[in-house]
């Protein structure tokens, strides 16, 4: 009988110690956490580093601090799957009672995430999924979207194929996920409206290997259609790019894509089979401008690999959160200001001038970019540019 | 007709390739009894020893005989030191398996991250060659040729060697096998390493044009499991006659009707389990 | 007088566990709250498992795809509007037990390692359908956005500390259900199954009829859970028809103890 009064005791005091202690000491200079939440493993790790190098390097540069106020910077993985970014994001929220969420790639993760964050108040700062309805239909106070929407910059490629590059059939293959359909909508969108056709669209599923019964297709195509559009990401560009090669289409029916396809992060492991490709793009690394050719020099300098568009983004979205920070003298608890400072920031980023348009979705400068070889390397250059294209952005006919 | 020529090509190369892993597995189940939920594991680590081994060496062979050797070492050391333990038990046999899965999907995670890879083709094939007026890789020939040749070989082994009847007999019936004095346990590391051999080798051919990232292994025993309901449990004819299946139904399936593609995997095993739970070839349970 | 008498007999920790359970959420943190949320849910997923597994010695290793029905089921019900939570658990038992009495027949054809086999196909043809059809369940993206169930008497889920009270509520509902289901002379049926087919069937009993049952009760049971994780975490996607999700349910029998 003792021993249970014991045990009882002994059980209640170690509960109440880990209860109590639990509570957290949130007091003033504490530091800002900012949850970040990518995908380190599966088609879109590569991104994911890309993605939080860039982010890390602009902290950095910064002195992780800001108003006097340490930045914590904590980084989970999410998988690239809807169902543990949701987890992930809940340990973040709370766990480690985070200020800001970051950060995803997923556009599928981004529209698992959304009600919740909302839900809980939380600033979530989109570095890179580009899931549109999140910044239209699904909009709220509390998204922002720092890197681009589904469907911007490929509205202002629809365009170009038809306008400078004279197509006037294209055929479409895509992702089969969330992004690779509302790109392709986007390109579709004005490549139509400017009077182009498309003959079909094609989307093999997220992390084919093995792309040959669709490219058996695309052979049939040849001499009837002017481009593939293609979009996919991560590692499945880079099969797909190989692949194109193998089956002897790249000579015969050339692509123009979306920028994942061909970005810095997978030249290296297409090498020949991507030269000469064509794509639209947030970001090139040849563009010319001071601020891009020091960012290039820097992240060269700390991560000895070249930065591609996912690297920008992640750096030109810490940018934007550290700027609002700034504004409100790091005050991140004064939510209102922030978001209101947030939407009012504007910079010149490496990509060129950014600034949030009225659903929070940057805008930005589109690049037509090709991949060429210098010195044995293979790197985008700019081959043209269209100035300020937001989501919604529609040619004058 | 090039696009049936090359789809017929794509279709048969993936299938060999699904052909050395299924016909491991069915040959564990068919003896064992064991669902070896692992066995897209040595898929996976052979392709990533060999990939290393790839990349320091740049030859091939060699990739394939070292990564051939860590994967039977692995496989009998599973079977020897943990699933002998459980012998007749299958549940816990299963559940054994699926440890190994979770710690070396891990393993390799830690060792080669997370990012999906490709093995470089021998460079010997690198290139492609001409049918008709269409292109196609001429390493998806050399993945047929193998296939063929390890197909022939285990039919070989099967019907004419002392240990291939062994083999053939304990499918048929254990007790019996027991019965005759033979020492089971070896038979049972023989075939269990086998198995591990076939998938390792799988995994090399597969590696330069499926690669090689975390998930491979879940996406290979799934595939698996599918050739192996079709085909017949611990039969290698039913093997090759399901991987023929299913490799050129999945590759028929993506290219004509790309919506329904898992779908045109899983309905024939459906109706397959509707009529013949065992497998076109399998035993008669009981 | 009657607490002293409880305290001291065979019912003590039972009780103390009680009380902790229903002082969880004022000690600990909402995320520990979420926590043990997921595990009454699982705790009611396994112990579905369990009548086959531990009472019927069918070691069936798809046990996800009820799970997962009813999940989805759950997902378009509540994103088309309907939300009731009494009309909701009872379909969502409802298609767990269909789907399971749809499957029983093509698995309860074989035995051992055979059935093992079979229930883990098919639950990855649920899972393959799932992912693909895109145009119904949106594949892998899956569905977000599912809230709250209502309960219509007038108690807000929304609050994590009343779900968490609402699924002990369950949670100890299903227990006491279990029990008397696997203590009744049913329940007795299927372990002497378990023990002996041949010896049973020699005595008279419908063999294949109780597994059939027993079958259709496990799959009734796992809708349950299905229906209130998909309430909890307010999403579902094809990973929850997964073999990890079904492994997962036979490791923790095996941790816990099956056949209780």
């Amino acid at each position: 009988m003792m021993r249970k009064w014991l045990f009882v005791m002994i059980l209640s005091m170690f509960l109440i110690g880990l209860a109590f202690g639990n509570r957290g000491t949130a007091e003033a200079a504490e530091p800002i956490k900012i949850g970040y939440l990518a995908p380190y493993v599966g088609v879109f790790a590569k991104f994911g580093s890309d993605l939080r190098d860039g982010f890390k390097l602009y902290l950095e540069e910064i002195g992780n601090k800001v108003a006097g106020r340490q930045i914590l910077f904590i980084d989970e993985d999410d998988e690239g799957k809807p169902e543990v970014g949701l987890v992930k994001a809940k340990k973040l929220v709370e766990k480690d009672q985070v200020h800001i969420l970051a950060g995803i790639i997923s556009s599928g993760v981004a529209y698992a995430v959304r009600d919740y964050v909302i839900e809980k108040k939380i600033p979530f700062v989109i570095t890179n999924a580009g899931a549109t309805k999140l910044t239209q239909e699904q909009r709220s106070p509390f998204i922002f979207r720092t890197s681009f929407a589904n469907c911007q910059q490929d509205l202002a490629g629809g365009w170009y194929a038809y306008a400078k590059m004279g197509a006037r059939k294209v055929i479409m293959m895509g992702s089969d996920y969330a992004a690779g359909h509302e790109k392709g909508a986007g390109f579709k969108k004005t490549f139509k409206f400017m009077g182009g056709e498309i003959v079909e669209e094609i989307y093999p599923p997220l992390g084919t290997n093995d792309f040959a019964p669709y490219l058996a297709k695309l052979a049939n195509y040849v001499g009837k259609v002017d481009r593939t559009w293609a979009f996919f990401a991560g590692s499945d560009a880079i099969r797909f790019v190989n692949q194109y090669q193998e089956y002897g289409l790249k000579e015969k029916l050339k692509l123009f894509c979306e920028e994942g396809v061909t970005d810095e992060a997978n030249l290296p492991s297409q090498k020949e089979a991507a030269l000469g490709v064509e794509s639209y793009a947030r970001y090139c690394i040849g563009y010319d401008s001071t601020e891009n050719k020091r960012f290039v020099r820097e992240y060269r300098k700390k991560y000895n690999y070249d930065p591609g568009s996912l690297s920008e983004g992640g750096y030109t979205g810490a940018k934007f959160i550290v700027k609002a920070l700034e504004a409100v003298k790091g005050k991140i608890e004064n939510q209102e200001a922030f978001l209101k400072a947030l939407r009012s920031v504007k910079f010149e980023a490496p990509r060129g001038p950014v600034r949030f348009d009225e659903h929070q979705n940057v805008i930005f400068n589109t690049f037509i970019q090709r991949v060429a070889k210098k010195d044995g390397k293979y790197n985008n250059i700019v081959v043209d540019m269209i100035p300020d294209v937001d989501q919604y952005w529609m040619p004058k006919k | 007709m090039a696009f049936w020529i090359i789809q017929t090509l794509n279709g048969l190369s993936f299938s060999m390739m699904l052909f050395l892993v299924a016909a491991g597995f069915t040959l564990i189940f068919g003896l064992m009894k064991i669902i070896n939920i692992a066995h897209g594991s040595f898929y996976l680590l052979s392709a990533y020893i060999g990939l290393t081994v790839l990349r320091a060496t740049e030859n091939f062979l060699l990739a394939t005989i070292a990564s051939s050797i860590a994967v039977v070492l692995v496989g009998i050391a599973m079977q020897s030191l943990f699933l002998r333990r459980f012998y007749m038990k299958e549940l816990q046999q299963v559940l054994l398996t699926f440890g190994f899965v979770l710690i070396i999907a891990d393993l390799c995670l830690w060792i080669w991250g997370g990012n999906p890879m490709a093995l470089p083709k021998p460079s010997l094939f690198r290139g492609s060659i001409w049918i008709g007026n269409v292109v196609f890789p001429s390493y998806r020939l050399f993945v047929i040729l193998v296939g063929v040749i390890i197909a022939v070989g285990l039919w070989i082994f099967q019907e004419k060697t002392k240990f291939g009847a062994i083999v053939r007999a304990g499918v048929d019936d254990e007790e019996m096998l027991r019965g005759s004095g033979i020492n089971i346990q070896m038979v049972f590391v023989g075939v269990f390493g086998l198995g591990a051999l076939l998938a390792g080798i799988g995994g090399m051919i597969g590696g330069p044009f499926v690669g090689v990232f975390p998930g491979v292994d879940m996406s290979m025993l799934l595939l698996a499991l599918v050739v192996v309901i079709i085909g017949g449990v611990g039969s290698l004819k039913g093997a090759f006659l399901g991987s023929l299946f299913v490799g050129l139904t999945d590759n028929f399936g993506k290219a004509l009707f790309p919506e329904l593609s898992l779908f045109t995997l899983f309905a024939p095993m459906a109706i397959v389990l509707a009529i013949r739970p065992t497998g076109i070839f399998g035993k008669i349970e009981e | 007088m009657k607490v002293a008498e409880i305290l001291k007999g065979p019912f003590f920790f039972p009780f103390l566990f009680a009380v902790l359970i229903l002082l969880f959420p004022f000690l600990f943190s909402n995320y520990y709250v979420g926590l043990a949320i997921q595990i009454f849910i699982m705790a009611i997923f396994a112990m579905s498992l369990d009548i086959l597994v531990g009472h019927t010695g069918l070691p069936s290793m798809g046990h996800a795809a009820y799970y997962g029905v009813a999940a989805y089921a759950t997902g378009f019900l509540y994103l088309a509007g309907v939300k009731n939570f009494w009309l909701v658990i009872v379909l969502g038992m409802g298609l767990g037990g269909l789907s399971a009495a749809f499957f029983g027949l093509l698995a309860l054809r074989a035995r051992g390692p055979y059935f093992m086999l079979i229930t883990l196909a098919l639950s990855q043809v649920l899972w393959g359908i799932a992912f693909k059809w895109r145009s119904l369940t949106k594949g892998d993206d899956g569905l977000p956005g599912i809230g709250r169930p209502e309960l219509g008497l007038g108690i807000d889920l929304k609050p994590d500390l009343y779900f968490y009270y609402f699924t002990f509520a369950l949670f100890l509902i299903t227990l006491a259900a279990l029990f008397i289901l696997l203590n009744s002379p049913f329940g007795y049926t299927l372990r002497g199954i378990r023990e002996s087919e041949s010896r049973m069937k020699a005595l008279g009993y419908p063999v294949w009829l109780c597994k059939y049952a027993g079958f259709i009760f496990a799959g009734i049971f796992a809708g349950i859970s299905g229906v209130l994780w998909v309430y909890y975490s307010g999403f579902v996607n094809p990973s929850y028809f997964g073999v990890d999700l079904s492994v997962k349910a036979l490791l923790m029998l095996i941790l816990g103890g099956s056949g209780l």
